[in-house]
């Protein structure tokens, strides 16, 4: 172990108490320890501090300690600190929670949305409401693109009409799909989708880029 | 012994049909899909008059997506004995036929032919050639090989006949070009060699080009109406835009070949890249005389009558009544709500087979909850009832949902698990205290209890299967005489309101189920660790901790 070990255990030894540096210089009377403590105050190991008349040196894991057992004020200020920090853990956690939980009964009565069950949450009347108006515009404009592009027997690739709908809604290729799966999931009797094309919906982790009114 | 007393499991276990399994066509959609096929032959067989001609040609289109029945309608309508004595068939899967060329696609053709049908040829054939004999025209014995030695050892041309149709004997083909040259073609006289010959599928061998396949398919379908009266009707299989396929189908069209169907079998998908492939075929296809339309092949009511079909076929109708029939019915529903990934033909004769043969395991009469759950979790190991937090096995969950149609029934199941839940939250002190009302305080209020924080919320359970209540209704109960700091409704009828003080929880089925299921394993202290995590996930899931 070199010098400058056994002198950092030596800190580390005498805890929150900290040791003086007087006392330091005669036990390493050889060594030149104020090169070493300077250099390890630098790197953060250690802390040196007044306390008295005498200067003492503490190592980091007992400095904070230190200052609570000697310092009121700085007792108190660390324990609002301390308490404001819980106090902000405790509204990101509740935060958190309440977004997740928010966006799983999004989640929940999206894909829940049929006409016989409605998703089991506390019913927000304007957000059912918009959502259902939403869905049945939506699917007049749907129907009709289905019908404008159809061929001969009803089949439509939905590429062919997915830019028409995403600029008319102004959403993007992902919602498109995401309100194509609502309608089909809730007028499961109206539509009929066929496996192929290049993109679509994926049933059976088959891709299904073909629909038609039935 | 199978369920309902059936000697064998009915549903097929291959994951494409059969010949053998297409006997059975159950399903309206696919009924009526027959029915257009048979009007097709009907009309073009009252049209056709003593020879065939270029005007005796139909197109018949049938597409739909893969797993909706297209294969099975069309080796049914092959196999269908009533068709026998005026069509005759040949069945072609286009997606085993690799390298796909001219040649190629012509021999399939010859091979898709029955060996009955090439029996019946041959037989109408020789006895053809043994008239002619029998008449002395030209030189028509020496086919059959027949001189004065015959005569004099006492055989007949009878004897002849009978030895080539039991293939002991070859007959003479070479005098055949000029006995017949005058009432046939070329390439009708080359098919009638090949077939007295026994070579009728290795004619690829004579052929040169495409003229000279459609040239040889026409002779086919004109001696199978000469010699058998019957139409001939060509079905090609999982039709895609392969070039070469295309070729061969324009020319085919193209050529009108005399008393004959060419039925065309493809997906939505591929009759779209057909569309982008070849024009020009694709314009054909449209103008289709028939286009079979199977829309709705996915239905409920579809599977439904398909699968039942099965059993009915098979079975006996005093056993498999019409009860029986409602109550597997009902269990094919429930799969069919529950699993979106099952809503296919093809998935649930599966399923049944599966629960066919756990069900003769357990020596269950018929396909019970158990087979279904079995077979749900053997041969699907990761699925799961959508929505359940429960975790519910869909033997239960298919009882529970059964029961559920009994309404006072399951309102009265509902109110008890809703106590039981709440008696399970207060005994793990996520509920600080409960009461009861037994009706006592406040008639229409089922539970009052206080949450960790204090506050009294009075509960209430209304189920109406009918679900055509309003929030009046529902706000009748609010307004009973009950003194609670909130009000929580659990319902699953559709409304829109609550206020500040009433909450009005709406719980679907899959809820309904998740509480009847919690209630039943309380109730008989089946309560595991696990479960106790999801019962407390379920009673926060409907806001009543």
């Amino acid at each position: 172990m070199s010098a400058e070990e056994k002198l950092i255990q030596q800190i580390f030894l005498s805890g929150s108490a900290g040791v003086k540096k007087a006392d330091l210089r005669k036990e390493f009377a050889e060594e030149d320890i104020d090169t070493i403590l300077e250099k390890a105050a630098t790197h953060g190991d250690l802390y040196i501090d007044k306390k008295g008349a005498a200067y003492y040196c503490w190592h980091r894991e007992y400095y904070l300690q230190s200052l609570l057992n000697s310092d009121p004020k700085f007792r108190i200020i660390y324990d609002a600190i301390k308490s404001l920090e819980r106090s902000i853990n405790k509204t990101s956690d509740a935060l958190a929670k309440s977004l997740e939980s928010s966006t799983n009964n999004i989640i929940l009565s999206l894909s829940k949305f049929d006409k016989e069950n409605i998703g089991t949450s506390v019913v927000d009347k304007g957000l059912s409401a918009d959502f259902t108006t939403q869905l049945e515009q939506f699917k007049t404009d749907f129907d009709n693109s289905v019908s404008n592009y159809a061929n001969s027997i009803g089949w439509v690739e939905f590429g062919k009409i997915k830019n028409e709908l995403c600029t008319k809604y102004d959403v993007s290729h992902e919602e498109f799909y995401h309100r194509v799966e609502q309608l089909i999931n809730k007028y499961d009797k109206k539509y009929e989708l066929s496996t192929g094309g290049y993109e679509g919906i994926t049933i059976r982790g088959l891709v299904h880029g073909f629909v038609r009114c039935i | 012994m199978y369920p309902y007393d059936l000697q064998q499991n009915p549903y097929p276990s291959s994951p494409t049909p059969t010949v053998s399994d297409a006997k059975i066509l159950g399903g309206k959609r696919h009924n009526d899909g027959k029915l257009a096929v048979l009007s097709c032959i009907d009309d073009l067989y009252q049209k056709m008059t003593g020879i065939a001609t270029d005007k005796d040609f139909r197109l018949v289109t049938v597409i739909q997506d893969v797993g909706s029945g297209k294969t099975h309608l069309s080796l049914h309508v092959k196999g269908l004995k009533e068709l026998s004595g005026n069509t005759v068939t040949s069945y072609v899967d286009l997606s085993q036929i690799s390298p796909r060329d001219m040649n190629s696609l012509y021999k399939t053709t010859l091979s898709g032919f029955t060996e009955g049908y090439m029996k019946e040829i041959k037989e109408s054939l020789v006895y053809f050639l043994k008239d002619k004999a029998e008449r002395n025209i030209k030189n028509a014995n020496k086919v059959f090989r027949f001189g004065i030695f015959d005569s004099m050892r006492g055989r007949s041309l009878a004897n002849k006949v009978q030895e080539i149709l039991s293939e002991k004997f070859v007959p003479d083909c070479s005098t055949i070009h000029s006995l017949l040259r005058e009432e046939f073609s070329s390439n009708e006289i080359s098919i009638f060699k090949l077939v007295l010959e026994g070579n009728f599928q290795q004619d690829t061998h004579n052929i040169l080009s495409l003229e000279d396949i459609i040239a040889r398919i026409s002779a086919i379908a004109a001696l199978n109406w000469k010699f058998l009266r019957k139409i001939t009707i060509l079905q090609l299989d999982e039709c895609d835009s392969d070039k070469q396929t295309l070729d061969f189908i324009k020319a085919v069209v193209n050529a009108h070949l005399p008393s004959t169907i060419l039925m065309l079998v493809l997906t939505p998908s591929s009759y779209e890249e057909i569309q982008k492939e070849n024009v020009s075929v694709f314009d054909r296809l449209e103008k289709a005389n028939y286009k079979i339309d199977l829309a709705g092949s996915n239905t409920l009511e579809e599977i439904i009558e398909i699968l039942l079909e099965y059993i009915r076929y098979n079975g006996d109708k005093k056993i498999f009544t019409a009860v029986e029939e409602k109550d597997l019915a009902a269990k094919i529903k429930v799969i069919y709500d529950e699993f979106q990934d099952f809503r296919n033909i093809r998935s649930m004769i599966n399923i049944l087979y599966h629960a066919m043969e756990d069900a003769k395991k357990r020596g269950a009469k018929t396909i019970d909850e158990q087979a279904i759950d079995n077979t749900i979790r053997n041969a699907y190991p990761g699925l799961r009832i959508q929505g359940s937090i429960m975790g519910v096995p869909l033997s239960d969950f298919i009882k529970i949902h059964r029961s559920s149609s009994d309404d006072r029934r399951l309102e009265s199941d509902v109110r008890d698990a809703v106590i039981n839940l709440l008696s399970y939250a207060y005994e793990n002190g996520s509920v600080a205290r409960l009461q009861e009302t037994n009706g006592k305080e406040g008639s229409e209020i089922d539970l009052i209890y206080n949450d960790q924080t204090g506050t009294k919320i009075a509960v209430a359970v209304l189920i109406d299967k009918d679900r055509i209540k309003t929030f009046e209704q529902i706000s009748n109960r609010i307004k009973s005489t009950v003194t609670a700091d909130k009000f929580i409704i659990l319902t699953n009828t559709h409304v829109y309101d609550a206020t500040d003080k009433a909450c009005v929880v709406n719980i679907d089925n899959r809820k309904m189920i998740d509480l009847i299921y919690f209630s039943s394993k309380y109730r008989n202290h089946e309560i595991m660790l696990d479960d106790s995590q999801r019962a407390l996930m379920l009673a926060k899931s409907i806001k009543l901790c």
